[in-house]
């Protein structure tokens, strides 16, 4: 009997089957090769892990609170700057600019130039710690992405919304805080999540700006760890905590989501 | 009269001249003519029904009377204020000419009740008391009391256009402009919204209506204008142009669509 003549429902089983079958194989296989006691040893030691405690919850609330301060004050600046590129004359030209040069050019980048060229041109900038130095070019990156963001979010508000607000008699400015932006919002929660997530990553580059024991984030604390104890596991604990932050950040803005879309 | 004065005047709508007048008006869209010189005066009270095939310009002429669609030329008086004039305060003109769109454009984040409110209170300044306590009279006029917290989305159309009117009535306007309003409706719920417009009509508000609702037309409508190619074709009471058109273009027309 070909192998055609057999029936396709039969035909899918043994294709499924078959694949299991692969899997489980190099599953064992790569059990059986491995060195396992020097995976315990150098990424899940438990004695190396307890001796993290409790520094990492401070590594764990600077990350936090980088994040939520950069994309705060990125948030409002990015408002500012989707309106400004969309209106016409010099605003728009410098908001063009300002967008496209902060984009362009790598975060590590704009970090390192906040936090050691900025405070040789700049005497003001130089009694400011280095990290926080690097979160305001941090700031800086997150505005220029936020606002093309909420740019593309009032795009998306039909035509109709301010035509009908203006025709109520609100002014432009009036019909932008009240009718178009509650609306752009809605429709750019998705990307802004994503950005949420990407800033939480990315603040793990002010590791370049030389932190101190109080206000080094995660990935630096992990680093920092390896070499004290000249092991890997902490860098294991420190994705967990990433992971930790990130999955129930992106449930629960798919949940506040869900509940306005129900209003709208 | 000191400039201060004059300025002031600008801005006072008169009651003693019709609250729309309507001289020269052109407009292009880039390499398109669509309005070819358009004179109209409204009288106060009267309900005028502007029918015409598509692209005729209807919908541009009435977006053109609140400024919507800027001019290209002409002039357009609302109640003796001419509002292309850069020390007229055009929002303020805007809050007395009611509008009502096709696509109905409530406000979909907001509540029934707050789509009625909202502009009350942040262009008329009115207390949210105040302003709601005219929502709610607005929207029992149109038969809607029993959804003020409801959102556009879990209305049907008709109910939807019903709460844009009860929106636009809160700003007490001197004159309402429909544009095509039952044209987005199932058939079965056009005939709710017809029906506050006709008793908006025999309350006596100054209505210009855009529709292809013949029977509207003919009914409520104190003057019937058929638009084509940019232009006023022929214009008179709907008894006329409707019953007996004069002008091949209108026979045309109405033969296509009674």
């Amino acid at each position: 009997m070909a192998l055609t003549d057999i029936r396709p429902t039969v035909r899918r089983r043994i294709a499924r089957v078959s694949s299991y079958v692969i899997f489980i194989a190099i599953v064992v296989i790569a059990a059986v090769t491995a060195d396992w006691g020097k995976i315990t040893f150098n990424f899940f030691n438990p004695k190396v892990a307890g001796k993290l405690w409790p520094g990492i919850l401070r590594a764990a609330w600077n990350t936090i609170w980088y994040t939520v301060a950069s994309f705060g004050i990125g948030l409002v600046f990015a408002v500012v700057f989707a309106l400004m590129k969309m209106s016409k004359g010099p605003f728009k030209w410098f908001a063009v600019a300002f967008i496209e040069l902060f984009r362009g050019i790598p975060a590590l980048l704009t970090i390192m130039i906040m936090a050691f060229a900025v405070p040789i041109a700049f005497p003001v900038f130089r009694p400011i710690e280095s990290t926080y130095l690097g979160l305001i070019g941090l700031v800086l990156v997150t505005t220029a992405y936020t606002a093309e963001i909420i740019r593309a979010g009032i795009e998306a508000v039909p035509r109709g919304q301010r035509e009908a607000a203006r025709s109520l008699g609100m002014s432009h400015l009036r019909t932008t805080v009240t009718v178009i932006l509650p609306q752009a919002f809605r429709i750019v929660i998705p990307p802004l999540t994503n950005e949420v997530v990407t800033l939480l990553k990315d603040t793990s580059l002010l590791f370049i700006a030389g932190a101190t024991v109080f206000s080094k984030e995660l990935t630096q604390f992990g680093k920092d760890g390896m070499s004290t104890y000249a092991n890997s596991t902490p860098f294991i604990v420190v994705a967990v905590f990433y992971l930790v932050i990130t999955i129930p950040l992106t449930y629960l803005i798919a949940r506040l989501e869900k509940r306005m879309a129900v209003k709208k | 009269m000191s400039d201060q004065a004059r300025l002031h005047t600008r801005d006072v709508p008169d009651h003693s001249v019709p609250p729309l007048q309507i001289t020269g008006l052109h407009k292009h869209f880039g390499s398109l003519h669509v309005l070819k010189g358009i004179d109209l005066t409204v009288d106060k009270g009267e309900v005028v029904c502007v029918i015409g095939p598509s692209g005729s310009g209807k919908s541009t002429l009435l977006r053109s009377i609140n400024l919507l669609e800027w001019p290209t030329a002409g002039k357009v008086l609302i109640e003796g204020i001419d509002i292309q004039d850069p020390d007229v305060n055009l929002d303020k003109v805007r809050t007395r000419i009611g509008m009502v769109f096709q696509s109905f454009n409530l406000f979909p984040h907001m509540t029934v009740l707050r789509n009625v409110t909202v502009a009350q209170e942040k262009v008329l300044r009115r207390s949210p008391a105040e302003a709601r306590k005219v929502a709610l009279g607005m929207l029992e006029r149109v038969g809607l009391s029993d959804k003020v917290d409801a959102h556009p989305s879990q209305l049907s159309g008709g109910q939807q256009q019903r709460v844009a009117i009860a929106r636009s009535l809160s700003m007490n306007p001197d004159m309402m402009l429909f544009d095509e309003p039952t044209s987005a409706l199932d058939p079965e719920l056009v005939g709710e919204v017809l029906e506050v417009m006709r008793s908006l009509a025999a309350d006596g508000m100054t209505m210009v209506v855009v529709t292809h609702e013949m029977g509207f037309a003919r009914e409520v409508g104190t003057r019937v204008i058929f638009m084509d190619d940019g232009q006023i074709v022929e214009e008179g009471p709907p008894s006329e142009i409707i019953g007996n058109p004069q002008q091949p273009r209108t026979q045309l027309f109405l033969s296509k669509v009674l």
